[in-house]
Order: C-alpha cells, then sequence, then structure tokens
C-alpha cells in the first residue's frame, strides 16, 4: 500500500478528528468536573432548608364522638376512644373494637400518654379508670399481624365533677392529673396501685401536662403557669416549684419529648413554649418563655412529635407542623382540615392524623427530613432547651434520643478563620520577607539551594506537621512560652539595632559583610537572642509571672491556657502555608523586569530603596495574591489543625485556647453521621462554604496573575 | 537624624529582618527533619538494660529513656526508665529519682524479650523447658536452642497463618450465602432456594476444612510445648510460651556487630510485618501496602485525564473564554482544600455511585453494604480528582519544552495533528508526564484527610489485593501510613509507649514523599535545560 493510497490518507484525517474531538471533550471534562463537585454539594445541602412534604390519603369514618386518639408505629390503625366505652381501630383493620373493661359509659373524658402506652378515662361518675395499651408483632407467613392487648390496671373514684386533664408515664409507672371540686390532684403509680397527691394552687386549672418519667407537672390555669415536682411530695399539699404568668388563659397544652418544653395554647391561636431554667439567683429555678407560635382561630390541639422537638398544632380552620428548635413551621396540609378535634403526629413521625368533629379521620404521610434546621439555626444564635439565653453552640451528638443537637456553624466558622489568622500573622510576615530577601538581596548560591528547599517544605504531609506540632511542639511551648514569645519579640529588635550599629561604622568595615557572610552573621544573632531568652527564661518568669506563665494568666487576666492552642496552630498552620506564599512571592519578584531595578539602582538608589520604591510596588498584586492564596490553603487545611488544637468548638479569640475548624469538624464527624442526616448534610454544607470561599481567593489569585502578565509582557517587550 | 535616615536607605536592618526570614524558614524545616531522624533513628537501636537498686530496697530493670531535671528538687536529675512487663505491672514507664538510686550495674544476664502480646519483658533467664527437656542459661546449648526453638516457633505461626487463611477461602463462598439469606429474609422474599444451597455449600465446606483443622490441632499442640522460665527483677518468676516471643536477647551481651544486626532486623520487622498490640508494636507493612495500592490506583485514574487536559490546554485550545474557563476551574481544583474533595468523594462517590452500584448488582445482600461504602477504589478516585492539576501544570510545561519547529516539521511532512501529537510531541514530552505522575504519587502518599471520610481505617483485616478471587477487592477499606500517625499518635489507648514508632513511621512516610519529590526535581530540571536549550 502507498504511502499516498487514499484510503489511508482517509483514515488518518478520521482519526485525527475523532483525537481531536476526544481531547476536545476531555479538557472540558475538568470545568465539567468543578462545576458538577459544586453543584452536587449544592444539591445535597438543599434538603435542609426545604419543608416538609405532606401526603393525604382517603379520609375514613370513625365514631363520631372521640375523646382520644393514638396510632401505632406501622401507622395501620388509629385506635379512637369512643364514649360509649369502647377502643375502636379506624385504618387497615377497620371496624374492630376493644372494650374497655368496667367503664361505665357514657365516658366524658379521656387521654393517652404520650407514645400510647397508657390510656385514662373518665366517666361521668367520676369513676378514674387507667389502662395499659401494648401492640406486640406477628409475623403470618409474610404478613405482619399487630396483636393489641388492653388491661385495666387500676381504678379510682372521684367526685363527679371531677376533669381529667393530663396523663403521663412511661413503661413502669403513669401519673394522671386530675381537677376535683377539692383542687388538683395527681394520682400516679402503676401494677402496684394509685396514691393521690394533691397540688396547691388556688385557681382552676384549665390544661395541663405530665413528664413522660411521671415525675413533674405542668398545669396552665387563666391566669398562670406553675411546674410542680412530684418528687419532693411529702404527703401534704404539693406547692409549685416555680410559677409565671400567662397572658391568655391556656386551654390546651402538650410537652414536647425531653419533657423540658411545655406548650400552652389559647383561644387567639397562640401557642407559646415555656421551660424550667436556673434563675438569676442560684438554685432558684423559674419559668421561662422559650418561644411562640402564633396563627388564626383558637387552638384545638397540640401533638408532641415522639422523635424530636418538632410538634403539630391543630387551630379551627388550620393545621401546622412546627419545630421548636428551628422556630419555623416545617409543613402545612392544603387544603387544612376544617374542624378537625384530636391531632396527632404518628411514632416515628412519619405521618399526622387529625380527627374531625363528625368522626372522621383524615391522614398523611409525612416526610420531614430536617425540621431542626433552619438558616436561623445555622448562622444566628439560638436559645436551646435549657438554656437561659440565644447561644452560637456546636454540638452535634447527644446520649439519648431525646438530645436536641446543637448545630451552629459560626464556632467552626469562627475556628477556622481564627486559625488561619494566627497562621497568617506568623507566616504571611516570615515568608513574604524571605522571599524578598531571596529574590532581591541573596546571591544565586542561596536562591539555588532555598528555593528547592522550600518546595521540600511544601510537599511535607500535613499529617506529619501536625503531628509533630502536637507532641513535640506543643509540650515544648507549654514550658517555654515565655522565652518563645519573648525571642519573637526580641529578635526584630535586636536584628534592626545591630543592623543599624553595623549602617554607623565605616565603609571599610561595612564592605567586608557580604552577602554570604550576612546570612551567617544573622544565624548567629538570631541562635544568641534564642539562648538567651530560654537562658533568662526561669528568672525573669519567678521576676514577672510569679514561677508560671500559665497560672499567672490564670489569676490576672482570667485566661485558661490550652496546651494545644492557637498560638501552636499558627506555627504548624504557618509551617505548612509559608512555603506557598513564599514560592508565590518570589515568582512575583522575579516577574518583575530586572531592567527596571538595574535602571534604579544606575540612578544610585542603594538595593533596599531598589527594592522598597520599584520591586516591591511593581510586584505587589502577586504578593497581595500569594497571601490570599496562603489563607486559602490555611482556611481548608485539616490534619494540623485536627491533630494540634484541642477540637473545642468555642467562641474565645485568646491564643491561649484550642478551636474547631470546619475542616477537622468534617474529617472527625462525617464517616460516622448517617447518610441523609441533618448532621450529614450540614457538614456537607460546610464543605460547600470552604469550597466557595477559596473558589473566590483562587479566582481572585488567577485574575491578578493574569493582570500581572499583562502588564509586565508589555514592559519586557 | 539625617544619619538614621541614610543608615535606614542604606538598608542593612531591613536586610538582615529578611535574611532572618529566610534562616527561620529553614531553621524550621532542619529541626524538623533532625527531630524525626534523630528520635525514629535512635528507637530501634538496642538500650541496654540497667539494673537499679533504690534506698527502699526496690529492684528495677528496665531501659531508660531519657533524664531530664527534676522538677521537684532543683539541681536533681531524675531518669524515665522503661520498665515493660505490662501484664504484670501494668506501667509502662516510671520516673526514678537520682537521689533514690543507691545501686546502678548493667548485669550481663539480663534479658529483653520482644513479645507478641503484652510489649516487651524484661528479666533474667531461668531455663528453657520443653516438654521433658530443661536447659539453664549457663548451659552451652542454652543459646542455640533458645535461636532453634524461635525459628520453629515462626515456622509453625507461618503455617497456622496459612492454614487459617485456607480454612478462610474455603469459608468465603458460605459466608456471601448465609449474607443472602440473611438479607432475602430480612426483606420478605423466599429464600429456601438459597438456604438449600448453603447448606450444599456448608457440607462442602466440612469436608474440605477437616483435614485442615486437625492439622491446625497439630500445629497447636506444637506451639504450646516450649516455655522459658523468667525471673522479673522483683524476683517473681514468670513462664513465658515461646510462641508469644519474637525475639530473645541477652541485650548487655551483644556486641556492636550484633547490635547492628538487631537495628536493622528490626528496622526490616518495621516494614514488613503486621502491626501488634492495636497498631503500636510490629510493624506498619499493611499500611506501606495500603498506601502503595492506593496511590498506584490513583495514577491509573489521574494521569490520562490530566494528559488528556494538558494536550488539549497546551495544543488544541484556541485562547478564547471557554479555556479561560478551563483554567480557572484547575486553578480551583488545585486550591480548593482536601477535605471538600472528601466531603465529595462521600457524598457522590461512595453513597450516590457505591450506592447505586450496591442496589444494582449486589442487591441480593443489601442493607450490608458492598460499595455504597468507603473503599480503597473510591478513595483512590477522590485523590485523583485532587491531583489532577498536579499532573496538568507537570505535563504542560513537557509539552511546552517541546520546540514549534519540531511540530511544524512534521506538519510540513503531511503528518495530521494527531500523528504529530503521537509520534512527536508527546515522546519529546514524556519526562514532563513522568514527572508530573511522580508529583501526584507524592502528593497522594501524603494527603490523609480526604480518606479518613472515603475508606481507611486503623486496622483492616484484610489487604485489598489477596489469594482469594477475584484477587483485587476494590471495595475493601485499607490501612495508610498517613493515617496510621494520626491514629496511632492520638487515638491508641497507651500514647506514651508508641510515639517513638510513630516517629519511625513519620520518617518512612518522610523517606517516601521526599524521594519521589527529589525525583521529580530532577526530572524536571532536566526538563528545564532542555527547554532553555530548545529556545535557542
Amino acid at each position: 500500500m502507498s504511502l499516498f493510497d487514499p484510503r489511508r490518507l482517509r483514515s488518518a484525517r478520521v482519526a485525527d478528528r475523532l483525537v481531536a474531538f476526544a481531547i476536545t471533550a476531555g479538557g472540558s471534562l475538568i470545568l465539567l468536573a468543578v462545576a458538577f463537585l459544586m453543584l452536587f454539594l449544592v444539591a445535597e445541602c438543599l434538603p435542609l432548608v426545604r419543608g416538609g412534604k405532606l401526603r393525604a390519603t382517603a379520609s375514613q369514618p370513625g365514631p363520631a364522638t372521640a375523646l382520644a386518639a393514638t396510632e401505632d408505629e406501622y401507622r395501620e390503625n388509629v385506635a379512637v376512644v369512643s364514649n360509649d366505652g369502647a377502643l375502636i381501630l379506624v385504618g387497615k383493620a377497620a371496624g374492630a373494637r376493644l372494650s374497655l373493661v368496667e367503664a361505665a359509659p357514657p365516658l366524658r373524658e379521656a387521654s393517652f400518654a404520650p407514645g400510647g402506652r397508657w390510656l385514662a378515662v373518665m366517666d361521668a361518675n367520676g369513676a378514674l379508670r387507667l389502662y395499659s395499651l401494648r401492640f406486640r408483632v406477628r409475623w403470618e407467613g409474610q404478613e405482619r399481624v399487630l396483636d393489641r392487648t388492653l388491661r385495666l390496671v387500676q381504678s379510682a373514684s372521684l367526685p363527679a365533677a371531677s376533669h381529667l386533664l393530663a396523663l403521663g408515664g412511661e413503661s413502669g409507672a403513669a401519673a394522671v392529673l386530675v381537677s376535683t371540686p377539692d383542687g388538683l390532684q395527681v394520682w400516679r403509680g402503676g401494677e402496684a396501685g394509685l396514691t393521690s397527691i394533691s397540688l396547691a394552687l388556688p385557681e382552676l386549672a384549665l390544661a395541663g401536662a405530665v413528664g413522660r418519667d411521671a415525675g413533674h407537672v405542668w398545669v396552665a390555669t387563666s391566669g398562670e403557669l406553675a411546674w410542680f415536682d412530684l418528687g419532693a411530695a411529702t404527703g401534704g399539699p404539693l406547692a409549685p416549684v416555680a410559677t409565671a404568668p400567662l397572658a391568655e388563659a391556656g386551654r390546651v397544652a402538650g410537652l414536647l419529648l425531653g419533657d423540658m418544653t411545655f406548650l400552652v395554647g389559647d383561644t387567639d391561636g397562640l401557642v407559646t413554649a415555656w421551660q424550667v431554667v436556673e434563675g438569676a439567683v442560684p438554685g432558684v429555678r423559674v419559668i421561662e418563655q422559650a418561644a411562640r407560635f402564633a396563627g388564626a382561630g383558637a387552638v384545638r390541639a397540640i401533638a408532641p412529635s415522639e422523635r424530636d422537638k418538632s410538634f403539630a398544632i391543630l387551630r379551627d380552620g388550620s393545621l401546622e407542623i412546627c419545630n421548636l428548635t428551628s422556630r419555623r413551621v416545617v409543613a402545612r396540609p392544603d387544603p387544612s382540615p376544617r374542624d378537625g378535634v384530636l391531632a396527632g403526629l404518628s411514632p416515628r413521625r412519619d405521618g399526622l392524623w387529625v380527627i374531625e368533629r363528625d368522626g372522621a379521620l383524615r391522614r398523611w404521610g409525612l416526610a420531614m427530613p430536617h425540621p431542626e434546621v433552619s438558616l436561623g439555626t445555622l448562622f444566628l444564635p439560638v436559645r436551646y432547651e435549657g438554656f437561659t439565653k440565644a447561644e452560637l453552640v456546636w454540638q452535634s451528638t447527644g446520649a439519648t434520643s431525646a438530645f436536641e443537637s446543637k448545630m451552629s456553624l459560626v464556632p467552626l466558622i469562627f475556628g477556622t478563620f481564627k486559625g488561619a489568622l494566627y497562621a497568617l500573622l506568623f507566616s504571611a510576615p516570615c515568608a513574604l520577607l524571605a522571599a524578598l530577601y531571596v529574590s532581591q538581596f541573596a546571591p544565586a548560591r542561596v536562591k539555588l539551594i532555598a528555593k528547592p528547599l522550600v518546595e521540600l517544605m511544601a510537599a511535607l504531609p500535613s499529617v506529619v506537621v501536625g503531628f509533630l506540632a502536637a507532641l513535640a511542639l506543643a509540650p515544648v511551648l507549654q514550658r517555654h512560652i515565655v522565652a518563645v514569645l519573648g525571642s519573637a519579640v526580641l529578635l526584630p529588635i535586636v536584628l534592626a539595632g545591630v543592623g543599624l550599629a553595623w549602617a554607623a561604622t565605616p565603609v571599610t568595615v561595612r564592605r567586608r559583610l557580604t552577602a554570604g557572610r550576612e546570612l551567617v552573621v544573622v544565624s548567629l544573632l538570631m541562635a544568641a537572642v534564642i539562648g538567651l531568652a530560654f537562658a533568662v527564661e526561669s528568672p525573669v518568669q519567678r521576676l514577672l509571672f510569679g514561677g508560671d506563665f500559665a497560672s499567672w494568666l490564670l489569676a490576672h487576666l482570667g485566661v485558661t491556657y490550652d496546651q494545644r492552642n492557637a498560638v501552636v496552630v499558627g506555627f504548624a498552620l504557618g509551617f505548612a502555608v509559608i512555603p506557598i506564599i513564599f514560592t508565590l512571592a518570589e515568582d512575583a519578584f522575579s516577574n518583575v523586569p530586572p531592567s527596571l531595578v538595574s535602571a534604579s539602582l544606575a540612578l544610585g538608589a542603594t538595593p533596599w530603596q531598589a527594592a522598597r520604591t520599584v520591586a516591591i510596588p511593581a510586584a505587589s498584586p502577586g504578593l497581595f495574591a500569594a497571601v490570599m492564596t496562603g489563607l486559602g490553603r490555611a482556611v481548608g487545611e485539616t490534619m494540623i489543625v485536627l491533630m494540634a488544637t484541642g477540637n473545642t468548638p468555642i467562641l474565645s479569640m485568646s491564643p491561649f485556647d484550642g478551636m474547631r475548624t470546619m475542616s477537622a469538624c468534617i474529617a472527625v464527624e462525617l464517616p460516622e453521621a448517617p447518610y441523609g442526616d441533618s448532621l450529614y448534610r450540614v457538614l456537607i454544607l460546610a464543605a460547600l462554604m470552604l469550597f466557595a470561599f477559596t473558589f473566590v481567593i483562587n479566582s481572585m489569585a488567577v485574575v491578578v496573575a493574569e493582570r500581572l502578565r499583562r502588564r509586565f509582557g508589555r514592559l519586557a517587550a | 537624624m539625617s544619619a538614621l535616615r541614610g543608615w535606614l536607605a542604606e538598608g542593612t536592618p531591613q536586610r538582615f529582618l529578611t535574611a532572618a526570614a529566610v534562616v527561620l524558614s529553614l531553621a524550621m524545616i532542619a529541626g524538623l527533619v533532625v527531630l524525626v531522624v534523630e528520635t525514629a533513628g535512635s528507637f530501634f537501636w538496642p538500650h541496654p538494660l540497667v539494673a537499679l537498686r533504690l534506698v527502699d530496697g526496690t529492684r528495677l530493670l528496665g531501659e531508660e529513656w531519657g533524664r531530664e531535671a527534676d522538677p521537684r528538687s532543683p539541681g536533681q536529675q531524675r531518669v524515665r526508665l522503661k520498665l515493660g512487663n505490662r501484664d504484670l505491672t501494668g506501667t509502662d514507664f516510671l520516673w526514678v529519682r537520682g537521689s533514690e538510686v543507691v545501686q546502678r550495674a548493667y548485669p550481663a544476664d539480663a534479658w529483653l524479650l520482644e513479645r507478641r502480646e503484652y510489649g516487651n519483658f524484661y528479666g533474667t533467664a531461668v531455663a528453657l523447658e520443653r516438654g521433658e527437656t530443661r536447659l539453664a542459661p549457663g548451659d552451652p546449648a542454652f543459646r542455640r536452642t533458645l535461636d532453634d526453638e524461635l525459628a520453629s516457633v515462626r515456622r509453625l505461626l507461618a503455617e497456622q497463618r496459612s492454614v487459617l487463611g485456607s480454612a478462610d477461602r474455603a469459608h468465603s463462598g458460605v459466608a456471601r450465602l448465609q449474607l443472602k439469606v440473611a438479607s432475602a429474609e430480612r426483606r420478605g422474599l423466599a429464600a429456601d432456594e438459597l438456604k438449600a444451597r448453603l447448606a450444599v455449600a456448608q457440607s462442602a465446606e466440612t469436608t474440605a476444612t477437616g483435614p485442615l483443622w486437625q492439622r491446625l490441632d497439630t500445629v497447636r499442640l506444637e506451639l504450646d510445648r516450649a516455655t522459658l522460665r523468667m525471673r522479673t527483677a522483683a524476683g517473681q518468676d514468670v513462664t513465658v510460651p515461646l510462641q508469644k516471643v519474637v525475639r530473645a536477647i541477652p541485650v548487655n551481651t551483644l556486641g556492636f556487630g550484633a547490635k547492628l544486626g538487631l537495628y536493622f532486623g528490626r528496622w526490616w520487622e518495621f516494614v514488613s510485618a503486621e502491626p501488634r498490640e492495636s497498631n503500636t508494636e510490629g510493624g506498619i507493612f499493611p499500611a506501606l501496602f495500603g498506601t502503595a495500592m492506593m496511590v498506584m490506583l490513583m495514577t491509573l485514574a489521574v494521569v490520562p485525564l490530566g494528559v488528556v487536559t494538558a494536550v488539549y490546554l497546551n495544543e488544541y485550545a484556541r485562547d478564547n473564554f471557554f479555556t479561560r474557563a478551563v483554567r480557572l476551574a484547575l486553578a480551583n481544583l488545585a486550591g480548593v482544600p482536601s477535605i471538600v474533595f472528601g466531603a465529595f468523594g462521600l457524598a457522590f462517590f461512595v453513597y450516590t455511585v457505591g450506592g447505586g452500584i450496591d442496589r444494582m448488582f449486589f442487591s441480593d445482600t443489601l442493607p450490608t453494604p458492598t460499595f455504597g461504602t468507603g473503599g480503597i477504589l473510591w478513595a483512590s478516585l477522590t485523590l485523583a480528582l485532587l491531583t489532577v492539576p498536579v499532573v496538568v501544570i507537570a505535563t504542560e510545561e513537557g509539552l511546552q519544552s517541546v520546540p514549534q519547529a519540531v511540530r511544524d516539521g512534521a506538519r510540513a511532512l503531511g503528518a495530521t495533528r494527531w500523528q504529530t501529537l503521537r509520534r512527536v510531541v508527546l515522546p519529546y514530552a514524556a519526562p514532563g508526564i513522568l514527572t508530573g505522575a511522580i508529583l501526584a504519587l507524592a502528593r497522594g502518599a501524603g494527603e490523609v484527610a480526604p480518606l479518613m471520610v472515603t475508606g481507611v481505617v486503623k486496622l483492616a483485616p484484610n489487604l485489598p489485593f489477596d489469594r482469594t478471587a477475584p484477587f483485587l477487592h476494590l471495595e475493601r477499606k485499607f490501612m495508610h501510613l498517613g493515617f496510621h500517625i494520626y491514629d496511632v499518635g492520638f487515638q491508641s489507648p497507651n500514647v506514651e509507649a508508641a510515639k517513638p514508632m510513630v516517629y519511625a513511621t513519620v520518617l518512612v512516610l518522610l523517606l517516601l514523599v521526599v524521594a519521589l519529590n527529589l525525583a521529580a526535581i530532577v526530572l524536571r530540571n532536566r526538563l528545564r535545560r532542555k527547554l532553555r536549550s530548545s529556545a535557542v
């Protein structure tokens, strides 16, 4: 086949075109990858701020005289207490009835404990009966069958005009709050029997709630809130531990998971959240209002979730799901139920139900992945349960399911920039001065050694730097902090002083100080100053700080000394950043056309004057870009801060405190965070913020470099 | 005043300050390297065993691990003694004040036993027992018999490991079936056919492993036979089974040659053996292997991508907005914190891609994830993304060193662009590509943060490459040198005792990274010389 065979030429042309296409596509891949990376991270975070989704299912008829209701864990049935003395299932097993033993119809009031394990009913004669309700799962082939048992546990006879206000309790014990003509009472107990505790409250109780531990009680009257600690009962009437005035009469009440927050709703549609906290006087507890959720129409029911701090509020004409932590309305069914009387959230918080006046049951499936997160909780102070004021806290995991995770990104952002700031305080001057020396003053030999060494410094794995900072540097710094800080102050002063003195010597002496010898002199001076600082450290410490700097700090300034603190991080992170700033700054200096500096020298300027008036101004955009790039690196560095800080997310500017940065937090907590969880998404958001920040900085540096190249490109030509 | 201005104009103080910055930077690198080399280098050197008698009559035997001024009585020294015998005393270290010591000696009959559990044992040998035979240390045959026994222990342990490995391989099919049965039952599917297959596999396993278990029994019996009777400094008699002993050394009688041999032997053990005692003793071989394998997988992914991008930017792209956007993207890729890549790798590779693979191909073992959890493949892909800019920049430099005249010459002879690229430009630029690959290797070997979220573990039961089909297990978690440093240095129960080991790991990692970087620097300098000569 000839070299110029048309077929061969054609195939070469086709291959050429194919390859050109493939390479162009491959080159664009990088752009696509970066765009995709950003969009993907955004998409992973977006669900955080989205509301919940409700999906309505068909409405089902139920008993018209519903007194109380609860739903099982698998959302099969809603068990409704009807006033004719039976528990009626509505849903999958529609029509099934469990009779309430001994309860004489018509029943007047009924109440389920949170979680639905206990049921209390009161009939027209004032007889109080406590039942236990259990579900057991059984498998018939592939089919799940729920067996229910309803058992009468205890009874008590009360005056006929009594009212059942609330029921609380978990596996072992229950407590019923009743208002009788003789006053307010709690009947507490379980299988072994009920004992009564009378509560001292002058006003008529309108609503109340009993803790899940059956240990404390909240009561709302027409103008007051009161909190009783049942553990303090002695036999006589129990006085409230704390009371607080209430603007409107409380009609409906509920207690959020964790038993710390009491919700009370009035006829104007306002729901307020209250907590018992330590007051201004130590040891005295007071009731404080923590949040308010306004709405239109009288509040009919408040249904707390058994999974988190969410709750449903049923008002005349509306229904919404709110969250205490984020203070926001997370979901609202559309259209709203018109005249609901009872409402509840499913035990797994995956559903919502309402019973309307005519007994119809309406149900929704609920998908609400992140109710406790909002932009406000991420970036603004939040008053968490048990806090006396709004604070910025990062505390993502707790021991119990009732724990309220506190995910404010502010302490992490603060820690990130604190670490970066201390790193730059050390590294920026050091690297810029070094670059100036190497590019303008140093003999070529020094440059040949220094540049590759600095390159190696950049290649050092950060895990090595972090390890040495934490386990070698931090203990030394702790013992010799005075000497180190002292040298940091003394070194520039001594060097400048000696330099001035040297300048005052006759020219013949000065000439002897060649560039190479200069380095030796400086090294010796530095060694001498540092040696001196360490030698006089302990007498100085005894003289000024009473022998121990750390205890002096604590006693006189109230500052604690953490072993792994911002100074250590400044050094270690600075070590990692120096090569970056140095290399870029040195490039910026080298890119200044030598002709400019030479012209300045030829006109009689000293090397320093040439550097100050020509090289530095010309290179200044590049120097700025170098420092910015260094900042970008310091902000994103992970291993060093992870190892050399104590990883405590605190807001303290003190150089002797540690910090927790976004990067370290991601590295530590992301592997443990369940996929799709709020913590997972918040950490991805932190990663996105790091990305966005460095993106801005790097783009700026690229633009600056481009502009410099164009400016000096013209000059060089 | 004007004199002062003149001196300032002269600039000596300023120059001193700038010079000081250079000295400080270089001193920091030098200090770091010296610290690491000194600590790690001296760790494996045999320390003499010192016997101390204290004022209160206590007798101690151990290695001296540094001394410092006693903080409680000025002018006095105190000595940090490594006492070993952790199983007896519970502590590894003890500070002994100089004033308490009545007598110190370096007894010739002191023995160091490096054990497979509980760290070192220090004491005097009483007898070597094997069945009925009993040799005293004075016996001329003692040393030789001990060495023979230790060698046979090593042989038997290797055999035990290989038998257990065979049993594991025989069991792997059954384990997979069990997982499938459990998954099917959890999801409410019919599992009868699976159960039947499981029963068949189980009976096959029983017949296959029967002889293995018999062999294992004899090996274990054999291992249990030899013991060493030792006496601690306090006079307590202890029986140490020989199978727990790695080395038995009469340290104080060693000559220089023997010490040197021991030193290098310990280094070799360090880089070739499995870790012991929750990573604080033994070797780092799995971490070395994991690191090497991860960076190699990463290179496979990153080099083609990086080279194509560089070729596009340097040979095909025109200077337009799109090209500038690609360059901007590249600069950002280089500047984005590595942990962001980790987060992306976890969210995208592990959960999205890996989870998708699991749903499609491994649904019969769900919810136990196969690819939907961190693993070596995802870790190396994440790092590949991170190191693309390194390869691109180095390759571009290589491409720029190709003289334009060479390209023009090829095109003038009628070659297409692709032919020019393949036959002329790429071979010419090969050192640049190689430099990029090496630099990427170095970067990948030292990077830890993204790995922490994408699949590195403190102790991996299996290497990602072994004798079980399909030999290369891309879904497995792995160990990594950098993470090993973090984990042992910060998370291990006995940080103080493990510190020298971590320094040794640091030294190995540093040597690796520095060697790779030096290779890249040398290559690049050669390339730049070529660039300069071609520019003329």
